[in-house]
């Protein structure tokens, strides 16, 4: 496995040890920052619970184990199935292993180490600071740290192997697709997972104890095991025994939970070893099947697309029309527009099940302050969308950067046709989820205003941020959009942008305060609120457009640098 | 005024340096061709022509513009193919040229226009509609080659023009050369086809560790490597042997059979 992987784990080596030292150094104090304030925030939460009411306390601290478990589940299963895909039969060095006299077992191996390592990094970076917080607050001792090892290897072994196994069969069970279209189906299996787990949850029903019959009904809702013949549950009850936040403690229920788990592990391992053995040959021959263009040929399409871009120049217009017919014609680059469908959809449902009073008080302000926090929300999602889909912009290009540098189109021109070709469908997203949800919060006017002239201002500077950084910390060498967005221009992109999120946040909330409050107290929305609200949004503005302009600058002088 | 004037140019990459001193001139109409061993610097001499390399030192000419100075007129007036044309997979060959002719201000119809003689003479018109990632490795350099001509530029370099073409596609390559030269366009070529350059450059130049070490129409080159009847092969070998070179090791030591290859029969 060493001998198969070296070279990556050469070329890693080497880009760390270089210019890449910086790099990590700067990496490596955004991620202490992620992980001190996400434990800090985690362990006040969590003593909250079992100060408030011990018993309730616990429960709901293991009920929220048991959630983080079953969502890291289903987290995982996509981000292996997605990095399985990738791995398996469109990386470029397959086509060097499969030549090459190389037994079945080891590129198995190698593959299921790649897809460990890459689908789960991020998944277990994130959850690291509760597993932590957990450890502070219940007292964990050294058995627990323990317990935390033993239970995430086999568990994302056992994700990995499935998400291997799950890859080779879909290859050879759709033999008319590429192996780049199973994407799509990838997607839409993630999708209703996410519906199912979704429902699984029902997380509306632990803020409303007045919709049980009695408050042992509540206590009881809560205790149940969630989904316990699912791996997550049974790492949840190891972990949760070995935290003793159970009433009482049982080390045959934590030995049972664990043989259980490393069992199905080797069960999952074998099986996929199996089928890899017996169709990883035929999958990987054919996904090298070329398809047919299809509807992205027809006539409407193409008029459709060139009036869009009309009113630019023709060198930018030239570049996002390749960009939207290569996207549309790219199954590993469409497919993820199904996330972006469920991320909405899942978005608006949370709206429309808020449990708010739409007479009170109380649901006067909590639905403003929503509508209010919404502007924060909708920027974060905007973020993961720049950062999937606009980031990589520059990169994807690669090995082609010598026929657009070679011609007389300028690294300017390049980069704000990525810019347009991003901020189009960025922004009717953004101002799509806006509208609607501060429709279903029935919002105040000056708010509706103040968000989407706010959302407009974060979404152009955020597509921005994204072209820039994209351009300035380029990767030619990446597989696909997903790989970039993980790279070092992902993470400080994501920074940035949270950081312009937050201060967009924290200059508006002053204002939309004293305006909340003069409309409640029935003084009516004056001059002087709206000055304050148009001050505000002239400080996202301006901040909005230097961000924007600094970035696009950066990304282009880097680029005007770069040596091919 | 010539269409490439270099003098004097150096690269260096970190400590090493790539390119020590080149200079040469290229007339307008003219085919010349620029051959080298492996690693000479003829494609960083390639590259910074096209405006993809800086130059460390020295001067550039293309077209009577500057590459530093002026990029943008040289890359108006230049049309380039790499030795290893990466083209945008999921486009069509022709989807790919209007794309192209549009980064140099053409419309459709002047792309269509010039591009459709070229799809025919490259026998590459049927597969017009094809997404690229479909083409073989000489499909997508004829289709590269197409592209750099689409806009009628003054000068083309191309780097190794015949590398995965078949017999016939080389043939109507040198022909189209020829007939671009006879246009009063300039052909720049690197190759290491010797056959290629004797059959149709004007003049050539030869790189060795950077430095051009011989230049001159096909005569003079044998002039200078003191050998009047020898080929272009022999006269290159000459002017690019290493005083130090030592002959390469055997394949097979004295008395090795080397592995055995007998196939073995199974069944019974």
């Amino acid at each position: 496995m060493r001998g198969l992987l070296a070279p990556r784990w050469a070329a890693a080596r080497r880009e760390l040890g270089g210019a890449g030292g910086s790099r990590l150094a700067v990496l490596g104090v955004l991620g202490s920052v992620f992980l001190v304030g996400g434990y800090a925030i985690s362990v006040r939460l969590l003593r909250h619970f079992v100060t408030v009411d011990p018993d309730l306390g616990r429960i709901l601290a293991a009920k929220l184990l048991a959630l983080l478990f079953l969502m890291l589940l289903g987290f995982l299963i996509f981000s292996t199935l997605i990095t399985a895909v990738s791995q398996c039969f469109l990386a470029k060095d397959l086509s060097l292993w499969v030549a090459a006299p190389v037994p079945w077992w080891r590129i198995f191996r190698a593959k299921l180490a790649e897809v460990a390592v890459l689908g789960s990094w991020t998944a277990l970076f994130l959850a690291a600071p509760v597993w932590g917080a957990y450890g502070t607050v219940f007292e964990a001792g050294f058995g627990y740290y323990l317990a935390l090892v033993a239970v995430t290897v086999p568990s994302v072994i056992l994700v990995s192997a499935l998400g291997t196994l799950v890859a080779v069969a879909l290859v050879n069970l759709f033999p008319a697709r590429r192996a780049r279209d199973l994407l799509s189906l990838v997607a839409l299996v993630f999708v209703a997972g996410m519906v199912v787990l979704f429902r699984v949850m029902r997380p509306e029903q632990f803020v409303r104890p007045e919709d049980f019959g009695t408050w042992a009904d509540y206590l009881v809702s809560l205790s149940n095991p969630m989904v316990p013949w699912l791996p997550s549950y049974w790492a949840s009850r190891i972990l949760g025994e070995t935290l003793g936040i159970y009433q009482s403690t049982s080390w045959t229920a934590a030995a049972w939970y664990m043989a259980l788990l490393v069992g199905t592990t080797v069960v999952v391992v074998a099986v996929a070893a199996g089928v890899f053995r017996e169709s990883f040959t035929t999958g990987f021959s054919r996904s090298q099947e070329a398809r047919q263009v299809k509807w992205t040929r027809r006539i409407w399409w193409r008029r459709m697309l060139e009036a869009a871009v009309r009113p630019f120049p023709r060198r930018v217009r030239a570049i996002v029309v390749k960009d939207a017919s290569t996207f549309f014609r790219d199954p590993s680059q469409w497919s993820q527009m199904f996330l972006l469908l469920a991320v909405v959809a899942v978005y608006l449902y949370n709206f429309m099940v808020l449990p708010l009073d739409p007479a009170g008080g109380t649901g006067y302000f909590m639905r403003n302050l929503l509508a209010f926090v919404n502007v924060a929300l909708v920027g974060l999602v905007v973020t993961a969308l720049a950062a999937r889909f606009v980031l990589p912009g520059v990169s994807l290009e690669g090995g082609t950067l010598w026929l657009l540098r070679t011609s007389p189109l300028t690294e300017s021109e390049l980069l704000w046709a990525k810019f347009w070709g991003g901020f189009i469908p960025i922004i009717v997203v953004a101002e799509l989820l806006v509208v609607l949800s501060n429709r279903l919060l029935h919002t105040t006017f000056q708010l509706e205003v103040l968000s989407v002239a706010a959302v407009f201002c974060l979404s152009s500077a955020i597509t921005g941020l994204a072209v820039g950084l994209g351009a300035a910390y380029p990767r030619f060498d990446a597989n696909d959009g997903a790989e970039v967005a993980s790279g070092y221009a992902g993470f400080l992109f994501m920074v940035l942008s949270a950081l312009l999120v937050l201060f967009a946040v924290t200059v508006l909330a002053w204002p939309v305060y004293h305006s909340f409050r003069a409309t409640w107290l029935g003084w009516g929305v004056g001059a002087r609120e709206w000055g304050g609200l148009a001050a505000g949004l002239a400080s996202v503005g301006a901040l909005s457009a230097i961000a924007l302009v600094l970035s696009m600058r950066r990304g282009r002088q880097r680029l005007e640098l770069r040596e091919e | 005024m010539n269409a490439i004037r270099i003098e004097n140019l150096r690269k260096t990459f970190g400590t090493f340096p790539a390119l020590e001193g080149v200079s040469l001139e290229v007339e307008r109409g003219e085919l010349y061709g620029f051959l080298g061993p492996n690693g000479a610097g003829k494609t960083t001499t390639i590259r910074i022509l096209t405006g993809l390399l800086l130059p460390t030192g020295g001067s550039v000419a293309v077209a009577g513009f500057d590459v530093v100075e002026e990029p943008l007129e040289v890359k108006r007036r230049v049309g380039y193919v790499p030795d290893r044309a990466f083209l945008y997979e999921k486009l069509t060959g022709r989807e790919f040229l209007e794309f192209v002719g549009h980064l140099y201000g053409m419309d459709p119809r002047a792309v269509r226009r010039e591009a459709d003689p070229l799809l025919e003479r490259f026998e590459l018109l049927r597969w017009a509609e094809e997404m690229v990632e479909a083409y073989s490795h000489g499909m997508r350099q004829k289709l590269a080659m197409t592209a750099s001509l689409l806009h009628r530029p003054e000068v083309v370099i191309i780097d190794e023009p015949m590398v995965g073409l078949d017999p016939r596609s080389a043939k109507r390559m040198k022909q189209l050369f020829l007939e671009m030269v006879d246009r009063g366009q300039t052909v720049f070529l690197s190759t290491h086809t010797l056959e290629v350059a004797e059959a149709l450059c004007s003049r050539v130049a030869i790189i060795r560790r950077g430095s051009i070490v011989a230049q001159g129409t096909i005569d003079e080159l044998r002039r200078q490597a003191r050998h009047d009847d020898g080929s272009l092969e022999a006269v290159f070998l000459r002017l690019t042997e290493e005083s130090d070179e030592t002959p390469p090791p055997p394949l097979l030591e004295e008395g090795d059979e080397g592995p055995d290859l007998r196939i073995v029969r199974g069944g019974p």
